[in-house]
């Protein structure tokens, strides 16, 4: 058995300015420049209705993306992170689709499916958001759930709207 | 000199005549004496355009120039576009925000300089090194929010920025803006104008090869400091829970707001505040510009009424005021539907209007009558006919057509009776806040290179509107030297390339700026490795303002053209609520001040050549030295 899942990464919608100041430092962190493409954190902005959505991995109980890989690549770590095991990965992205908060992306620039990592226990997304729309805080998966689901909801609808203008 | 981070490192040539696409190394030489930004686009602008070619010509550059701060520092989504303007015939330059230019040097350019002139409408594709010329037919005609919205889908990935312009612009339109990422603007001196005779609807970029930090550690320090700092000011939380639109109450307040085309400031603003723009239409603050820890954009929408459908990230304050108290109109739903309008027709929302408030005056006095504009009723507040007229501008129409050209082809129009009513400097409008209420800060519209502009001098407090250190107390020599080290920071600040607002306007107090000027420098060494002192850069800015001075003096500009129009000079500010603002009537002393401090000649307003030596500027000398004769 794995460690226990205590805190986790809760957004609030409203508070999100789009800044993509979490995609940044996040992408600092982890490839050291200043690269959206290379971030764990990924900000979606509908420019046309105003809204601005932040995408990550919420390290599920059940996490789809551990089931769907065919190679056992995806496992748990002991802090509840998810591993994507690069040298068994075998690039075929079905986690990437199994994944309905779009947490899994592909760095071009390495050629390695990345997903975030929670900075080690300091998520600095965390750190750096300017009006703290990003917390790190004990929140039952359920209710964390819903709240993501709500916005994601939110956006999609915005985007099928835009689809059949 | 190794450039390790920051700048992208290369410039993209364009010549939309021949279909020639250079990618040239950065020029190093050019990043020592200019830094970035309008630094490039004035050096680029000086050595590439001379007083036989027409803006409107194919050898007019087109030139969009990021800084090495865009898409590094906090509030850094800004970008330069120049060229020589079809509007005032001069300099031009204008800045915009959005994520164009962070895109954009993600996809390896610092600058792109567009020549020439395509024989068909086109756009430019930049998707990291690939870059096309693709065919733009089925674009022209449309607005920018449908043609931002083909391009996007044709692409296919949402994450791509395009700057484009609407009918105005390809109808040479002199006050037509080019449009970035939906609802910003590039507008001041009909840069969309330049854009639609190259026949170049459009430019879509897609960066993803991202961008260097030399020194990772020292920028996550600073860039951290940075935030903290806006997190503990005050005037980031106004500039958050209202927008710029706070300073509508703030400013008429003080007496400062232009109503009625500047006879007089301080009446009932009624509906017309950001506090009710936010509480009734507001459905989001957002960061309209990358990395901005603000969020002055307001995401606006109206359910119900007349004007339901109305849904864009705006206005600013400058639009609110130039479509409402400047014309008249009070009904705030209109001014927001005006807006949106002139958006999607890719007009400037401040010009434009600014042009009609010349026209209701000159129409107040006498001057014309209806017959003279279309039979328009152009009494103060006539919604319907500045929506009208507005639409008319952007396909040139009528008396849009005339309009269209701007204040100074309206003046030759209406005839010598009209020019005292023409509130411009150098062909450009003055903006919303009144140059009485302010004698010493407000000499930033009349010295600026590009015409009467409010951001070529900044350092105000959300508070008063003013800056704290109130400059227009102090006596005429100190109240300039103050005036020309604030010119020299927000300079400072269009050279790396970030947002004057974040950086130069929220700030309350001299300490604060002197802090904020220290962590520009900072991360400006840790992202490119370069090391430059403070010196560095305030001789870059020095050389920056006078190349453009140089560029004006080359079209004839003198002392003259840096005059107010006379009512500011001669007549006192009525404010409805009580009292006046007087003239400025020591104008001529803080402009000889001005010209002291800034190293220019006092009769003639050219550069100095000791000063330009000194500066290492000796061909500019060389050619200044011709023209001193004339």
């Amino acid at each position: 058995m794995k460690g226990e899942k205590t805190k986790s990464l809760v957004f609030y919608p409203d508070r999100c300015l789009g800044c993509r100041i979490c995609e940044t430092i996040c992408a600092v962190e982890h490839a050291g420049m200043i690269n959206p493409e290379r971030s764990r954190i990924k900000v979606i902005k509908n420019d046309e209705r105003g809204l601005d959505v932040v995408n990550v991995c919420l390290q599920c109980e059940e996490a789809p993306c551990v089931a769907s890989c065919p190679v056992d690549a995806i496992s748990r770590n002991n802090d509840y992170t998810i591993n994507i095991d690069q040298e068994l990965c075998s690039l075929c992205g079905l986690c990437v689709e199994a994944c309905p908060y779009g947490g899994i992306s592909l760095d071009e620039q390495s050629g390695e499916f990345i997903i975030c990592d929670l900075c080690r226990g300091n998520p600095a997304c965390v750190k750096w958001c300017p009006t703290n729309a990003i917390q790190y805080t004990q929140l039952s998966e359920g209710e964390n759930k819903k709240i993501w689901e709500a916005h994601l909801s939110i956006l999609q609808s915005a985007e099928k709207a835009e689809v059949l203008q | 000199m190794k450039i390790e981070g920051g700048y992208a490192g290369k410039i993209l040539e364009v010549n939309l005549t021949n279909g020639k696409i250079e990618k040239n190394e950065m020029d190093k030489q050019l990043v020592k004496d200019y830094i970035g930004g309008r630094g490039f686009a004035a050096k680029l602008l000086y050595d590439r355009t001379s007083p036989e070619v027409d803006p409107l010509s194919p050898f007019n550059p087109l030139i969009f120039a990021t800084g090495p701060l865009s898409g590094i520092a906090p509030c850094s989504g800004r970008i330069t576009v120049g060229a020589r303007s079809p509007l005032t015939k001069i300099h031009g330059d204008s800045n915009v925000g959005g994520e164009f230019a962070t895109e954009l040097k993600m996809a390896g350019y610092d600058v792109i300089v567009i020549t020439g002139k395509a024989e068909r409408p086109v756009y430019i594709q930049i998707v990291d090194d690939e870059v096309k010329i693709n065919d733009a037919g089925s674009l022209w005609g449309k607005d920018t929010l449908e043609t931002t919205r083909a391009l996007l889908k044709e692409f296919g990935d949402k994450k791509a920025c395009v700057a484009c312009i609407g009918p105005a612009g390809e109808n040479l339109v002199h006050v037509a803006g080019i449009c970035v990422d939906l609802n910003r603007f590039a507008t001041e001196g009909g840069m969309g104008a330049v854009m639609g005779s190259k026949n170049l609807k459009a430019i879509l970029v897609r960066g993803k090869k991202g961008i260097k930090l030399a020194d990772i550690n020292s920028w996550k320090k600073i860039f951290g400091e940075t935030l903290d700092l806006y997190r503990s000011e005050p005037t980031t939380t106004i500039g958050r829970e209202i927008g710029s639109n706070f300073l509508l109450r703030t400013h008429n307040e003080a007496g400062a707001l232009v109503w009625r085309n500047c006879q007089f400031s301080g009446d009932e603003l009624g509906e017309i505040t950001g506090e009710n723009l936010n509480e009734k239409y507001v459905t989001k603050a957002r960061s309209g510009c990358s990395l901005c820890c603000i969020g002055c954009e307001r995401h606006t929408k109206i359910d119900r009424g007349p004007y339901k459908g109305v849904e864009f990230n705006g206005p600013e304050y400058y639009t609110t005021d130039s479509l409402g108290p400047r014309i008249g109109v009070d009904d705030l739903e209109n001014v927001l539907y005006n807006s949106e309008l002139c958006d999607r027709l890719g007009l400037d929302s401040t010009s434009a209007p600014s042009i009609i408030g010349f026209v209701m005056e000159c129409y107040q006095r006498g001057i014309i009558t209806k017959e003279d504009v279309d039979n328009y009723e152009l009494d103060w507040g006539n919604k319907e006919a500045v929506t009208e007229i507005l639409k008319k501008m952007a396909y040139r129409q009528g008396i849009g057509d005339v309009l269209a050209d701007g204040i100074k082809a309206a003046v030759k129009k209406f005839g010598p009776q009209s020019e005292k009513y023409a509130m411009h400097v150098k062909g450009l409008d003055i903006p919303p806040k009144d140059p009485r209420a302010g004698h010493t800060y407000n000499m930033r519209y009349a010295i600026s290179t590009r015409g009467a502009d409010h951001l070529r001098c900044s350092g105000v407090s959300a508070k008063s509107g003013e800056f704290a250190e109130n400059i227009d107390d102090m006596p005429p020599e100190k109240s300039m030297k103050m005036f020309v080290r604030l010119e020299k920071y927000v300079t400072e600040i269009n050279l790396l390339n970030v947002c004057t607002w974040a950086w130069s306007s929220y700030s309350s107090s001299l300490e604060i700026v002197e802090k904020k000027e220290k962590y520009l420098l900072e991360l400006f060494n840790a992202a490119t490795s370069l090391d430059f002192t403070q010196e560095d850069i305030d001789k870059a800015v020095e050389r920056t303002i006078l190349t453009e001075r140089a560029e004006n003096a080359s079209y004839g500009l003198r002392r003259r053209d840096d005059y107010f129009p006379k009512r500011f000079t001669q007549e006192p500010l009525p404010i409805k609520s009580g009292g006046f603002h007087p003239p400025i009537v020591d104008f001529e002393e803080r402009l000889n001040y001005y010209y002291k401090y800034r190293g220019l000649d006092v009769d003639t307003g050219m550069p100095l050549e000791l000063k330009l030596r000194e500066l290492g500027m000796d061909k500019v000398a060389e050619n200044l030295e011709k023209l001193r004769g004339d």
